[in-house]
């Protein structure tokens, strides 16, 4: 059979981002994977240089709507190191709190796609369901459900009251109950298992070798996680296990998030009970000292990393932002060969892609030019149909 | 087309002074400091578990392929930092323990080549492609340099990272 080259992308206007993956395929089997992701290029960074470091917190806040928190946490980490400043004991939970928060909402959001692109719509709505408690929660404390503008350089922005405290600890105590619920359900649930299992395969020391982060370096054992082996704001003081997999594929990664969902329901739980008291925010200095650092910190999606310069100014001189999602393509690109089309959806939600979008797919038959589309949707209907009868699911 | 001149320096403000480093990082520190015994500036603590030093565009790839040897098999990301005259191209690497380290390479300007590391570490080519794109330096054996971050049709030449590029025109951005 002749190659065939498949065309997914970019526009989708019901995701986050567009993304363009051309495909190889030998019949069934995905030969090579290529993927262009420069639909999406809005020049931030070069923004961010004609800004004082406060108006630039509003505009990294916006690189993401997922981890919006992580990207101004990393940022004022950076320029608090850079002037030689630390926020309060409490700010500094205060801004750990909203991070864990925040994973919790990430994980909990992967989670439904990814079963959503299974088609198991039932794990779907549950998730969605519980993640609104962790948004309420998000909303109580910062305001808003997301772009939290939570941080201020030298600490963050808003207190959490005593009342507030207690409103938030009834619906953690929920959201425990629930992670643990998945906890139990997810690995035994057969459409998931026969979905994940043996698919994408990442071995570890090819996730090494690729630069793969977060949970899909964890997922194939590799124990790298900065709150551990690189530990900023209360991270030190806050009890957590690092959540590593053996199994090495999607399997693994959705093993991984499951788990630490668990821990960053506890870490919220053990943070809310022992805030220390105390201000919430020191008056920065207006510049920063010329330096440069290099600030990285464990996102939803693994570790984040700006490389930030600074030259005595109030503005940063170079701001070089390296996301999660751009560390793990090497690794998409590596575990989907092999495979067949019909994994494609799983294999690439496994990452929790920021662009994981679609529109239209064309097929391509080299040999003949012939063209044909496809939608997204379309796809992942294949995908569950394929199984279907291949596996009775 | 040198970058603006920095503002008159503040006076820096009361703050901890930087702990002793830990032994993961002295181990590394030493480590450094006798595989790279020949580079032009020794390489040295900057912040809490982040080390840096100096290699030069011909010898990244012996600099970067000792410092792989010393157990730093992950290439976190490569950032690169218009300085005037010269790109400085910064190689991330994650040492055990959570340390970072960070060897940087100036490139001419005018003549922006630096060899690629991506045989050593493969986790290289996206960020190598990303900063031929956005930064016009070439890495020399990269067998993959299409454009990553900007689009199909940006004009051929324009490097919007650099200082001297400014957003200025909508002629600037038109289609070649």
């Amino acid at each position: 059979m002749p190659e065939v080259e498949l065309l997914i992308g970019p526009q989708h206007p019901a995701l986050k981002e567009p993304v363009n993956f051309k495909v190889v395929v030998d019949g069934e089997r995905i030969v090579r994977l290529d993927l262009d992701i420069s639909y999406n290029h809005r020049g931030i960074e070069k923004a961010a240089e004609t800004r004082d470091f406060s108006k630039s917190m509003y505009l990294l806040e916006r690189i993401c709507g997922i981890c919006s928190h992580a990207h101004t946490t990393v940022f004022s980490k950076g320029i608090e190191t850079l002037m030689n400043i630390e926020p309060p004991p409490r700010g500094k939970w205060i801004r750990t709190l909203v991070a864990e928060l925040e994973r919790i909402h990430s994980h909990l959001l992967w989670l439904g796609v990814a079963a959503h692109e299974i088609g198991y719509n039932t794990l779907f709505m549950y998730t969605w369901r519980d993640r609104e408690t962790v948004q309420n929660i998000l909303e109580m404390i910062s305001g808003n459900r997301v772009n939290y503008g939570m941080n201020a350089i030298g600490g963050v922005r808003r207190d959490l009251s005593d009342p507030m405290r207690q409103r938030v600890l009834e619906g953690l105590r929920l959201l425990a109950e629930r992670a643990d619920y998945y906890l139990e359900v997810v690995p035994k649930e057969e459409t998931l298992v026969v979905r994940t299992r043996g698919v994408g395969r990442l071995a570890t020391d090819k996730a090494i070798e690729l630069g793969a982060v977060g949970p899909t370096a964890r997922g194939s054992n590799v124990p790298f996680d900065v709150r551990r082996d690189d530990p900023y704001l209360a991270y030190g003081d806050v009890p957590f296990d690092v959540i590593t997999s053996t199994a090495c594929d999607v399997f693994g990664r959705v093993e991984v998030r499951v788990k630490e969902l668990v821990q960053s329901v506890r870490m919220c739980i053990h943070m809310v009970e022992n805030l220390p008291p105390g201000e919430i925010l020191v008056k920065p200095p207006r510049t920063a000292p010329a330096g440069e650092y290099v600030s990285r910190l464990e996102a939803p999606r693994g570790e984040l990393l700006y490389f930030l310069r600074t030259r005595g100014t109030d503005k940063v001189d170079r701001v070089s932002v390296r996301t999660p999602t751009l560390a793990n393509w090497p690794s998409v690109v590596s575990a989907i060969q092999g495979h067949v089309i019909a994994d494609i959806p799983v294999v690439v939600a496994a990452i929790d892609p920021c662009l994981s979008c679609t529109s239209r797919m064309t097929f391509t038959d080299v040999d003949r030019g012939e063209r044909s589309s496809l939608s997204w949707d379309e796809l992942v209907e294949y995908g569950i149909r394929y199984y279907r009868e291949k596996e009775g699911l | 087309m040198s970058a603006p001149a920095p503002a008159p320096k503040p006076p820096a403000p009361a703050g901890p002074p930087l702990p002793p480093p830990g032994p993961a990082e002295q181990e590394m520190l030493d480590a450094l400091r006798g595989a790279l015994s020949d580079m032009a500036e020794e390489p040295r603590r900057v912040a809490v578990r982040r080390l840096v030093t100096r290699s030069t565009p011909e010898r990244m790839r012996d600099t970067i392929a000792k410092i792989r040897s010393l157990g730093c098999r992950r290439l976190s990301a490569i950032s690169a930092v218009d300085m005037g005259e010269t790109i400085d191209v910064i190689y991330h690497a994650c040492a055990p323990k959570g340390v970072l380290v960070s060897v940087r390479a100036a490139v001419p300007k005018k003549a922006a080549r630096i060899p690629t590391v991506t045989d050593i570490l493969p986790a290289a080519a996206l960020y190598e492609r990303e900063i031929h794109d956005l930064f016009g330096v070439e890495f020399v054996g990269n067998p993959d340099l299409r454009r990553l971050m900007l689009h199909e049709g940006w004009p051929e030449g324009q490097y919007p990272l650099r200082k001297d590029w400014k957003p200025a025109t909508t002629e600037a951005v038109k289609h070649a």
